[in-house]
């Protein structure tokens, strides 16, 4: 911090009228430079917060319009969300789907870690980049890509096949997390249960899985809301049956409906509270 | 009962100590593997194989041609997309870069003790419903959206601004708004790790703010972003939602690709289209991939 400011020294030769107004421009300049950080990060906090604020506020707003001025407060698009029986059907197939997603994903994942971390093999450049790749590829080239493979393969798309195309870019997301705290913890632990005479079994229940716990659990927090919240995927894979963002999609082409207000309220505070304990378990 | 157990447990023991559970690949590593052979790129290889295939009838004909490719580059409307696609993403690339650089800066280098805990203000968009992120601008910047009511109310103009939805200033807004965290926690994985006595020692021989920034600072942050550059540019290059949803009819590579799989009917024109975008997305990953260090950016 020290070093934020820098001296403002007059410079010979000058006159009193110029340098008193060098002097207020290098005290502006000293102080925007100073000050403008925190403004530039309150504003990229306020643009990231934006749509959020704003749908949570406007969930409670009277008017059929989300527009200002405000009309008053209700809480009646929250009581016609809880009598639609669509949504209440996509939210149970998202829940059950995320479900298993976040079961096969975080047993897949565990076990990929350890490999991608402790695992000694010829091409473990090649295995880390099959497990990255399909985190930096695009959810519609997934979409697509599976929509053409389950069809060429004859398998009928229904909330399994959503299930099975989640799994492709999820389960990377529990390698990454979990290997992260594989790495950041000693091998020699191990090494010292075996020699104190614990066998393979109980060093793995007693010392890896302990010490490993709180990135699998932030891995599967993860992967539960990725999958919760995926719409490309399901969009492309999911035949007849809706999940909740294929629904609030639908829901939306319809136009602008103060319930999806609510509803979308809903999943945002959902999600949040999701992140905010996964968060909270991993650091 | 106890005796019981104790014979089930030395039983479970035997077995699993006769199974290598972490020194074999084939146990740990291969099913991750299997799963993604299999339905990545497996899906991956086939939409490559039906691109150079024909659709007639909305059934596949095995006939192999370039014909699909060719409409891709020759296409008026595909052309079109290509262009206004490559524009945006390079544009909401460089957005990203300038808006999220001083932010993660200010967090990483600045922000104390409450670093963490602003890191979690950052994730929470990252992770929440983007569908209804993007819903939440339509409804901000629509024609009787919050902006245009609010203005109107205050009377500062009269007829609704008609630019800011469904135009491509909504799209350069919104994938900029999608991606933003994309660049910033990479970019704040790098500014983090920098030694504070790096800068120290720099300016205790004299370097300028601006030296120290440029020779200092903006070269170890190079990792975090490229990093950042390659999600924001390769996620925008691939975006559907936005433009789907606030992009009006502006042509754009991810909403051709879906319109072919949709009522287009067309499903060979529409996995040429996908496999050039995965081209592009490869190429910009190998290219710029070496540069940074993927798994640490999560």
């Amino acid at each position: 911090m020290s070093h934020d400011t820098e001296p403002t020294a007059q410079r010979a030769g000058e006159t009193p009228n110029q340098s008193r107004l060098d002097r207020y421009l290098s005290v502006g300049a000293t102080v925007a430079e100073r000050y403008w950080l925190p403004v530039w990060a309150v504003l990229v906090f306020a643009f990231l917060f934006a749509p959020i604020v704003i749908l949570i506020l406007f969930s409670f707003e009277q008017g059929t319009f989300s527009s200002l001025p405000w009309n008053g407060f209700t809480t009646q698009w929250y009581s016609e969300m809880l009598s639609d029986n669509r949504l209440i059907q996509s939210t149970f197939n998202s829940l059950q789907v995320a479900a298993n997603v976040t079961v096969a994903a975080t047993i897949l994942g565990t076990l990929g870690a350890i490999a991608l971390v402790r695992g000694q093999f010829r091409r473990k450049g090649l295995f880390r980049a099959i497990i990255i790749a399909p985190m930096t590829i695009p959810g519609l080239i997934l979409g697509i890509a599976l929509l053409i493979w389950f069809n060429v393969i004859g398998m009928n798309t229904s909330l399994l096949t959503v299930m099975l195309g989640q799994l492709v870019f999820v389960t990377p997301f529990v390698v990454i997390t979990v290997s992260a705290r594989l790495r950041g913890f000693d091998p020699e632990l191990e090494e010292a249960a075996r020699d104190l005479g614990a066998s393979k079994w109980q060093t793995y229940r007693r010392v890896t899985l302990p010490l490993l716990m709180p990135g699998i659990v932030s891995g599967a927090l993860f992967a539960f809301t990725l999958s919760f919240d995926d719409f490309l995927i399901a969009f492309f894979t999911s035949g007849p049956n809706n999940t909740l963002p294929i629904y609030i999609w639908s829901k939306i082409q319809h136009g602008t409906d103060p319930v999806i207000n609510a509803i979308s309220a809903m999943v945002l505070l959902f999600s949040i509270t999701l992140i905010v304990i996964s968060q909270l378990i991993s650091r | 009962m106890v005796e019981i157990t104790d014979k089930i447990n030395s039983k479970v023991r035997t077995i699993t100590n006769r199974i290598p559970i972490s020194d074999t690949f084939l146990v740990t590593g291969g099913p991750i593997l299997l799963l993604e052979m299999l339905l990545f790129l497996g899906p991956i290889l086939i939409m490559f194989y039906i691109a150079v295939i024909q659709m007639e009838n909305l059934q596949l004909v095995h006939e192999l041609s370039l014909q699909n490719y060719v409409e891709v580059f020759s296409g008026a409307a595909n052309i079109e997309a290509i262009k206004n696609t490559v524009f945006l993403s390079m544009l909401t690339t460089f957005t990203a870069a300038v808006v999220a650089y001083p932010f993660a800066y200010y967090i990483a280098r600045h922000g104390g003790r409450f670093k963490n805990q602003l890191l979690i203000l950052v994730m929470i968009p990252f992770w929440t419903n983007y569908i209804v992120r993007v819903y939440g601008w339509q409804i901000i910047l629509g024609s009787e959206g919050i902006i245009n009511s609010l203005l109107i109310w205050l009377n500062v103009i009269n007829e609704p601004i008609g630019w800011l939805l469904n135009t491509n200033f909504s799209i350069w807004l919104g994938l900029t708004y999608l991606w933003l965290p994309f660049m910033i926690l990479p970019l704040y994985a790098s500014l983090e790790k920098i030694d504070e006595t790096l800068i120290e020692a720099a300016y205790d021989l004299g370097a300028t703010r601006r030296a120290v920034f440029k020779r200092v600072i903006l070269p170890l942050s190079i990792p975090g972003l490229v990093g950042g550059t390659i999600f924001v540019f390769i996620f925008s290059m691939g975006a559907y939602i936005v433009p789907a949803m606030i992009g009006g009819g502006q042509l754009f590579v991810g909403t051709r690709i879906a319109h072919e799989f949709g009522i287009g009917g067309d499903w060979a024109q529409g996995a040429a289209l996908g496999s050039v975008l995965m081209i592009v997305v490869a190429g910009t990953l190998w290219s710029l991939m070496g540069y940074t260090n993927m798994e640490e950016m999560f």
